[in-house]
Formats: structure tokens, sequence, C-alpha cells
């Protein structure tokens, strides 16, 4: 499968390139991300930083400074809450969480279970007993093997997801906009909404996409009065899913997924479903992860960002 | 004298670089979270700095002297809750973008009492965590300098109150960050020097279990309480005081039998006797003491080890000075990436206490005799150097183990003065540092009539509060929608009454014995679940009270927009606005 050139990872992007979305609000609650992290702490720049609570203080008018005032999370509303992309997110964060959870568990009970077994023995290794080798120096790698797996499984995540998003505003505002130019909005050709299967909820990645994409009812969103008004609709789902790189044809076989590989196989068996067709910033992005050697894709992927820099060191 | 030189010059040097690296604290913003402008790296730094604690400084080697190499689980413990801290809490915890977490509590179920009760919990953790720092603060300096207990617990108050009354969390993340290279560089070195000091001859027999410990010089030994011993052989004595009941001054043979001395005995064993063994204590030369189990007390050792493992693990979780410090990352994924870098650093601290507790073993067993073995890390230069090296070494180590008191003492204080002037009363920078004020004269007043408790202790029942109230409290919150504020508070109090009332019971006496004794001694292996257990039926119980922002919580937590350094994608669309579709292939 050739790549698509795209732009290269971490080229500047041309300005005008921008989407024309607005950002949905609870982006723009955030701290500006310029210029939060280019000086390490002890630089004298203080940046305007807002709790939930000073934003909710804010919006009722006035500082309210009695904290025994209770303030509501969902009002003034901070952002529309697309209530399946949540689900997805959540899910895939979930699954990744308990992995790294019983990956600790059992790097914490095998060793245990072993040195049980073997104390009796007193096996020696250079010198020293197994056992003090093990509990005193060993484990500690594998821990912070562990902790560095699981956050290069999170952020592949994390980065899938803002992707998706990022896809479904732009999708959003373009289809506002072509209805407004030819009276024809494509939401009209939604089919009447379908309850999904439960056992749906979390479509696992199909590694060998059939050739007839099946087509997915519209996830139905939760009773959420902050859901998203109106998903995508099955004409935009349709043509998406063999184009993705998300899954290739035939794996080979020797072709281990990575863990992050495998958490997202809820999150790409949806985004198949989902994603607009030509994103080639997209599909670069998630090819980098899937393809790239395992060093360059970590780095290579982190190093871009202005706060992976050494403090101060600009 | 150079000990004490040296313990002063850090404490100058604290509260400098805190008043430097506070300098620009302005607002409220600075004084709670550095205004959230602290890189991953300067942030693991300083989480290292702040957890690495006295505990950690002189507690561990202290236990493998005293109990055994299986006591090397606690530090494991230690370093996995880092890595649950990571993937539970971490990341989610900072993009809510509360500075506290009674605030978290407050934003998250919409309750303003439970974001008091929130507080209060962090109080009695910080509290007792505090008071534990402090005290082994006037101990150390008791012991190697000689200036009365209260100085040092005065000392170390006035230093963080400084720190933080300067700059707030700005002056705090500078100090602690310095202080983690500082206690690293002064564990690391003197182990290699002792090390070296130590000789192929006691490095062989420090290494060699079989073999009996034997005092290396004449020792006197002054027995502080009623203990029993167990001579492996006869051995001849100079004796002071009683031997089972029976007066004796002057040469005394022990027989190779358990025999119990009173207290104030004041016996001297010649040298290339074996040390006897103590009590309840393993033998050092026995399998026990040398084995991978947690054999602290004697009857439920598989409970014990779980219950470790989940007061150190999940305890980690709820530590509110450690869930403080990721408020302070830009984001996130800095939060989380500061998490896994702090990882590292604790696991490379934790190679060095174990040495101290394994040269311990074979030049200062004596201290099981006398229960000070808390001390074995500042004594053992004594012991295997002799000179001006000895002194530098030791002065060298007690520095090393001030900095760990000021380093945690100071995030916790960082703690108690946001809870009580961000949560509890009015909002401000102003009454942040009266707080911070009023909080260390409080942890110093508790602090002085508490000098006889282990290091650990303190730290060991912050952990299992911590455990069984927070810890839960955040898990569900950050990953359950269904989490009332009813559930969480009833929750919080399960764990807040279990804890406390175990903690009240080992305090006031005897606890009983056989399971009651092992529950009572370690509660956080129950009060935990329980309190998950009560949270969620509770939550389930009224479940008509879920917040109607539950939704947008978990929105803002696990979907990061506007964090990640991936780029937007841009619509690529032709003239009409359509897709251009899959030919673009």
């Amino acid at each position: 499968m050739t790549v698509p050139s795209g732009r290269r990872p971490g080229a500047a992007r041309p300005a005008d390139a921008r989407p024309a979305v607005a950002r949905p609000a609870v982006a723009r609650t955030l701290p500006p991300r310029d210029s939060r992290h280019r000086t390490g702490q002890t630089r004298a720049t203080r940046v305007a930083v807002t709790s939930p609570q000073t934003e909710f203080a804010l919006a009722r008018g006035g500082r309210d400074r009695t904290p025994s005032r209770p303030f509501r999370l969902g009002e003034p509303r901070p952002a529309p809450v697309d209530s399946v992309l949540l689900r997805r997110a959540l899910g895939a964060q979930r699954r990744a969480a308990m992995a790294g959870l019983v990956g600790l568990a059992l790097a914490l009970s095998v060793p245990a279970g072993l040195l049980y077994l073997i104390a009796p023995a007193q096996p020696r290794l250079a010198g020293l007993p197994v056992v003090w080798l093990v509990l005193g120096i060993a484990i500690y790698p594998v821990l912070v093997v562990l902790a560095a797996r699981q956050v290069r499984r999170v952020e592949t995540i994390e980065s899938t997801i803002v992707a998706v998003y990022a896809a479904q505003a732009s999708e959003a505002t373009a289809a506002s906009g072509a209805a407004t130019a030819q009276s024809a909005t494509p939401f009209a050709r939604r089919p009447p909404p379908r309850p999904e299967p439960a056992a749906t909820l979390v479509p696992t990645a199909d590694p060998v996409p059939t050739a007839a994409p099946v087509p997915m009812a519209d996830p139905v969103p939760m009773a959420d009065p902050l859901s998203m008004a109106d998903p995508l609709s099955m004409a935009d789902l349709l043509p998406l899913a063999d184009l993705l790189p998300l899954a290739d044809p035939a794996p080979s076989a020797g072709t281990v997924p990575t863990p992050g590989e495998r958490d997202l196989a809820g999150v790409r068996g949806w985004a198949r479903t989902r994603l607009p067709l030509d994103d080639d910033h997209l599909r670069d992005h998630l090819n980098r992860h899937r393809d790239a050697p395992r060093g360059a894709r970590g780095d290579g992927h982190l190093r871009e960002h202005p706060r992976d820099q050494p403090a101060g060191g600009r | 004298m150079t000990a004490f030189l040296c313990v002063a010059a850090i404490a100058v040097l604290s509260t400098l670089v805190g008043a430097r690296g506070g300098r620009v604290a302005r607002t409220t913003s600075d004084f709670l979270v550095a205004s959230r402008s602290v890189s991953s790296r300067r942030n693991a730094l300083a989480i290292s700095g702040e957890y690495l604690s006295a505990a950690s400084f002189l507690g561990t080697a202290g236990l493998v002297l005293k109990d055994g190499v299986g006591q090397l689980w606690y530090q494991i413990g230690f370093t996995a809750g880092f890595l649950v801290l990571l993937v539970v809490v971490a990341g989610p915890l900072r993009r809510f973008g509360s500075y506290t977490v009674p605030e978290f509590a407050e934003g998250r179920l919409e309750s303003s009492r439970l974001r008091r009760l929130t507080a209060v919990t962090v109080l009695v953790i910080a509290w007792i965590y505090l008071v534990s720092q402090l005290k082994g603060a006037g101990t150390v300096l008791r012991s190697v300098v000689g200036t009365p207990y209260w100085i040092g617990v005065a000392l170390a108050g006035t230093v963080v109150a400084a720190i933080i009354i300067a700059g707030g969390m700005r002056s705090v993340t500078s100090v602690q960050s310095m202080l983690y290279i500082v206690k690293l560089v002064l564990l690391a070195v003197p182990a290699v020097i002792l090390v070296v000091a130590a000789g192929g001859d006691l490095r062989s027999r420090a290494t060699r279990i079989e073999a009996p410990v034997r005092f290396l010089n004449p020792t006197t030994v002054s027995f502080p309480h009623r203990t029993e011993i167990r001579p492996a052989d006869r051995v001849e004595v100079s004796a002071h005081g009683s031997v089972d009941g029976q007066l004796v001054d002057g040469p005394v043979t022990l027989q190779a039998r358990p025999q119990t001395v009173s207290a104030g005995s004041i016996f001297t064993f010649p040298a290339g006797s074996t040390v006897p063994s103590v009590g309840a204590l393993p033998d050092t030369d026995g399998p026990v003491w040398a084995g991978p189990a947690v054999a602290s007390a004697p009857g439920h050792p598989v409970f014990d080890t779980y219950s470790l493992l989940v007061a150190t693990a999940l305890g980690t979780m709820g530590l509110p000075h450690v869930l403080a410090r990721f408020s302070t990352s830009p984001d996130g994924r800095g939060a989380r990436r500061a998490a896994v870098i702090a990882t590292g650093l604790i696991a490379a601290f934790y190679l060095f206490p174990p040495v101290y507790g394994l040269l311990g073993r074979v030049a200062a067993a004596d201290l099981r005799l006398t229960g000070a073995t808390d001390t074995v890390v500042i004594v053992l230069p004594r012991r295997l150097l002799s000179g001006g090296l000895a002194v530098a070494t030791q002065a060298m180590l007690v520095t090393g183990a001030f900095a760990a008191f000021l380093s945690t003492s100071s995030g916790l204080l960082m703690s108690l003065a946001s809870a009580l002037s961000h949560d509890i009363t009015r909002h401000g920078v102003r009454a942040f540092r009266n707080a911070a004020a009023a909080a260390a004269l409080v942890a110093v007043l508790l602090a002085v009539p508490f000098a006889n408790l282990d290091i650990s202790f303190g730290v060991t029942w912050a952990l299992s509060l911590a455990a069984a109230t927070l810890c839960p409290l955040l898990a569900l919150g950050i990953w359950w929608p269904r989490l009332t504020a009813v559930g969480a508070a009833a929750g919080l109090v399960t764990g807040l009454v279990a804890n406390l009332g175990a903690l009240a019971a080992t305090l006031c006496g005897r606890p009983g014995s056989g399971w009651g004794e092992a529950l009572v001694r370690s509660p956080a292996g129950w009060a935990a679940p329980l309190a998950f257990l009560v949270m969620v039926a509770a939550s389930l119980l009224t479940r008509r009270n879920v917040p109607a922002s539950a939704s947008a919580a978990l929105f803002r937590m696990h979907v990061p927009l506007g964090e990640t350094s991936l780029p937007v994608p841009p619509p690529r669309r032709d003239a009409a606005g359509r897709h251009r579709g899959r030919l673009e292939r």
C-alpha cells in the first residue's frame, strides 16, 4: 500500500490550511497551547489558568468567593459532548487502563510466585542470592518498561480520538456549508435510526475488510442532553471502510501488533466507519503509528511538540 | 558539628532556592499549581523529590535489617504505585483542571459538602504524614548532633513554612527538584564508599546467608525496652541490669536459650561473639530473613503481603501531595509523561537502600537488639570507616535524610495549605500564606509529643488512609459515570472510620491476637475494597442523583481536545464542497 505523501510530519502547516471549523468550546476553554510550556518553571511567564470553578464563576457573572456555593459543571454548557465519541473514547481508554493494570499485576505476582518456589533452593547468580537480585534490582526495569509502554499506548489512542473528533468537526461544518450552497443537506439521505445491538457498541477492527463493507446503523446516543444533535449520516459512512489504512488487507504473518494497536481495535473499527475519505494527514498520522519502527514512532511523534523540548533549552 | 553545619547548609540552600523559584509568584494559580508551567522532566524530578521521603531514605534499610529482604516489597509497592497512578489518574485528573482533589470532587459530583468532606480527608492524611516526617527530622538531628528533639522538628517546620509562604507551588517545585538530586547523590556516593571500605571479607559475609552474624568489635548494647534475646551459643558478657528477673552486675554467662532482659540493662558483648536473635524477629542467618516473604509479624504473611501491596500501590494514588504535583503540568500528556519519568527516577533511587540493609546485617546487627534499626543508614559510616572519612560520610547521609524530610514535608504542607485556603476557608494568596503558617504550626505541635513513633508508622497509616478514601473517589470519579455525591461521601466516611478506628486501636493498646490483630495492624487490605464497595453500592442506590454533568466531565477527562501534538487535518474538498473521494488513494 502506498502511503500518501501529504505533509511531512513536523512541517509547518500553512495558515490557510486550518479548518474553517471553530474548535469546540472545550478546546477553547483550555489555556492557549503555544504560550504555556515553552518556558521552564523558573522563567517569569504567567499564563491565565482557568479551573472549572473559575470558569463557572465567571459565567455566573462576578467573582464568587464563597466556596460553599455549589457550581454546576454542565451549566453553562462548556462543550457539546458527542456521547458516541465519549463512549468509544472511554471504552478504548478503559481497555488500555485495564491492560496496564493487568500487566502490573502480572509483573508483581509472577516474580513473587517464582521466588517463593525457588527460595528454598537458595540459587545464586554472580555471588548473590537470586531472590535479592530480583527484589532489589531486576524488578524495577520491568516496571519502568511497563510504564513507558503504557504511555505510548495511551498516547496512540488519544491521538486517534482527537483526529477522529477533528475529522468529524470538519465534516459537520462542510455539510452545513454545502446545505446552504445546494439547498440539499446530506443528512436528508439518512435512513431512520435503528437501535444498535449492545454487542456492536464497540466494534473490533476487522483485519481483512470485506469487499463490500457492511453498513452500520447510526449508534444511538446515550440519553444525554448535551449530546451532539446530528451524528454523521449513513451515506457518509458507507465508503470509508476499505479506504483508511487502519486495517491492512492481509497483515504479514510476522507482524505483531503493539499493545497500542490492539487497544485501538475499538476506536479503529469505529473510525473506519466515520472518518472522511480523503484526509491524508490523518492517514499519515495513523500510518506513522503503525509502520514506523518502534523507536522512531515514539520519538518522532513525541518530539514534534515544543512541550517536549528540554525546559529552558531555547 | 560537621553534620549540623551540613544540615544547616541544606536548610539555607532550600530556603534560597525556594525564594528564588517563588519570586515571580503572585496569583493563586502561581501558588497552587505553579501556573501549570512545569515541564514534564522538571515535574518528574519534583515528584520524585517529594515522594522519596525519610521512610525511603532511612526506613527501608532499617526494615531490611530488622525483618529481612522480603521488606523490599515496600519499595516495589511504592514504585508500582506510580504505575497505578499513571494508568488511572495522572492524565484525566490534570485534564479535569481542578486545583485540588476536593475541588475535583465538587466539580465532578456537584456537591460542596462533598468538597468539604474531601478536604477534611486531605487534612487528616497530610497531617499524619507530615507529623511523622517532622518527627524523623527531630530524631535524626538528636541522634547525630545531640540537639534536643524539638529543635529538629521546629527547624524542619520553619524551613518548609518559609519555602511555601515565599512562593507556594513555584517555590516547592524548585526545591523538590533540587532535593531529588541531592538525595540521590547523598545516598549513592556513601553507599559506594561503604561497599568499598567494607572489604572483601565483610562483603562476602554480607552475601552468605548461612553464616552467623558476629560482633565486629566489643559492643555495648543498652536495651531501651524489655527484650527477649536468644543467644546462638553460650557467651560471656559484661552486664548491668537484670536477666530473667535476676539482677546482674558484672561478668555473666548467657546460655543458648531464650531469656528476657529488662529495660535499662546495659550489656557489653565481646568481639567475635554471635549476635543474639531477638524476640519475634527472624534470625539473620535463617531462610526467612533472606527469603522473599514479607514477614513483619508472625501469623498471616500472605494477608500482610497483600495488604502491603494494596496500601502502597493504591495509597500512592490517593496521596494528596503527589496528586497536586500533576496539576502543575501544562496538560494531561505532560502529567502522564512526568509520571513515567518519575517512575524511572524513583526506581533509580531504590537501588541503594538495600545496600545499607545488607551491610547493616553484618556490621550493625546490634541495632536489632535495641530496636533502633531505623538509624542503620546513619550508623554504618562509624562502623565501617574511621577518621575524617567517617565523619564526612555520616554528614552526607544526615544531610540527605534531612533533604528527604524537607522535600516531602514541603509537599505535604502545600497540600494542607491548599485544602485549608482553597477548599475550606476563603480563597486568595493571603489566605494561602496564613493557612501554610497555621498548618505548619499545628504539625510541629503535634510532632513534639510523638517522639517515639517509628518513621514508617505515619507513612504506612497515611498510605492506608489514602488507599481507602481518596483512591476510590478518584478511580470511580474518573472512570465511572454513575458515581454520585452520596456514594462518594459514604465511601469516604467508611474509609476514614475504618482506618482511624484501627489506628486508635493500635495506639491505645493491644488489639488482640490472630486475625483480629492482623486486620487491625494492616487495615488497607480490607478497608480499601470496602470503601470501593460502599461507594459503588451507595451510588447505585442513589442513582437518581447522578450529576447531569457527568458526561461532560468524563468527556473533558478522556477526550483530550486541544492538547495533543496531532496536526488538525485540514478539509480537502472540491469546489462544490464535496469530498474528493476514494481516488485520492
